[in-house]
């Protein structure tokens, strides 16, 4: 992986190392295939490398990972009619048979997602995935954004609401 | 009513993190406000929909030289997953017996040194053929059945 090569110095290393497995689970959610979750950790560690040139941020989580769910909305966009993996996985084929094509609903519903996302702004972004999926509480969002909790509740509100009115027309069509 | 001073308390309830005391406030609002019970509902299920998405299952991440290696071993099979869950169990099984019929052996080994054994003296009983033709001559009732056929050949009348 080229950006092992990049990350010449330990401490870099030691954030490749500690947060790698973070950053792939990030971007499985929004992509929901192996290997472009695979590019976009390659991309945000090359980034990080050139980050740490310059000044390394002071809390890197939220550093990877709203540049994680940057590059992952950036994929997803330019790969909108993917077949998903997961309907042609054994499971799904089988239940296929059965009528059901849950890999490819689920690759529609990350394509929702990820557009509603990208109508949010960087902060409101990192707050949703820091809460939804990181099942961070909004003190321990707020400690690592540098802003104060009740910021981080308004832009919560503003995120989920914006994801919301995204996914609302999946509900009434009775979809999950 | 103002909805507005109940924003901060509906980020909590959505987020999980409402204290019981706001809790009751909040209740007290939404039994009056339709608006603010329908967005709380539809905010708890648009979360519910996005964790539905499912993430990697069993991510496994290993040098290799200079090169990361990342597999994600949760596409399995659901057979292979059965096999290997059974697998597991069965090797589990196997050495939780294994262990418990070694500690077995050490007990039976310990108190057998600790406790030896009598030894009983076994006469061994003469079987030589002459000792056998000198017992039966002798008439002692020791008498194999060798030196019998030997006493019935030497006796028989040609």
């Amino acid at each position: 992986m080229e950006a092992m090569k990049a990350i010449g110095n330990p401490s870099s290393t030691r954030v490749f190392e500690e947060y790698t497995a973070e950053v792939y689970g990030w971007a499985y959610r929004l992509l929901g295939r192996h290997h472009d979750a695979l590019d976009v950790v390659q991309d945000v560690f090359l980034r990080w490398a050139d980050q740490c040139g310059r000044r390394t941020p002071d809390h890197p989580r939220g550093w990877l990972r709203r540049v994680t769910v940057n590059r992952a909305i950036d994929l997803k966009r330019k790969d909108a009619h993917a077949v998903s993996p997961e309907s042609t996985s054994p499971g799904a084929i089988r239940n296929r048979d059965a009528g059901a094509e849950i890999g490819i609903d689920h690759q529609t519903l990350r394509g929702d997602i990820s557009i509603a996302l990208g109508r949010l702004s960087d902060v409101q972004r990192s707050v949703l995935v820091a809460k939804v999926y990181d099942e961070m509480t909004f003190a321990q969002i707020a400690r690592e954004l540098d802003l104060s909790p009740s910021t981080i509740k308004t832009h919560f509100l503003r995120g989920v609401r914006v994801v919301r009115d995204s996914l609302q027309p999946r509900w009434d069509k009775g979809e999950s | 009513m103002d909805c507005s001073n109940f924003e901060m308390m509906l980020a909590d309830a959505i987020g999980g993190e409402l204290s019981e005391e706001d809790q009751a406030v909040l209740d007290v609002h939404l039994a009056g406000c339709d608006r603010c019970r329908l967005d709380l509902e539809s905010a708890r299920d648009t979360v519910e929909t996005m964790r539905s998405l499912p993430g990697p299952q069993q991510v496994s991440i290993r040098r290799d030289g200079d090169r990361l290696v990342i597999e994600d071993r949760g596409a399995v099979a659901p057979t292979a997953r059965m096999f290997r869950g059974f697998m597991r169990y069965a090797a589990g099984f196997l050495i939780a017996f294994t262990g418990g019929y070694a500690c077995h052996a050490f007990l039976i080994a310990r108190d057998a040194i600790r406790q030896p054994t009598p030894i009983v003296k076994v006469e061994q009983q003469q079987t030589s053929l002459e000792g056998s033709l000198v017992n039966a001559r002798a008439g002692k009732p020791r008498r194999t059945k060798l030196a019998s056929c030997l006493i019935a050949m030497s006796t028989r009348t040609p």
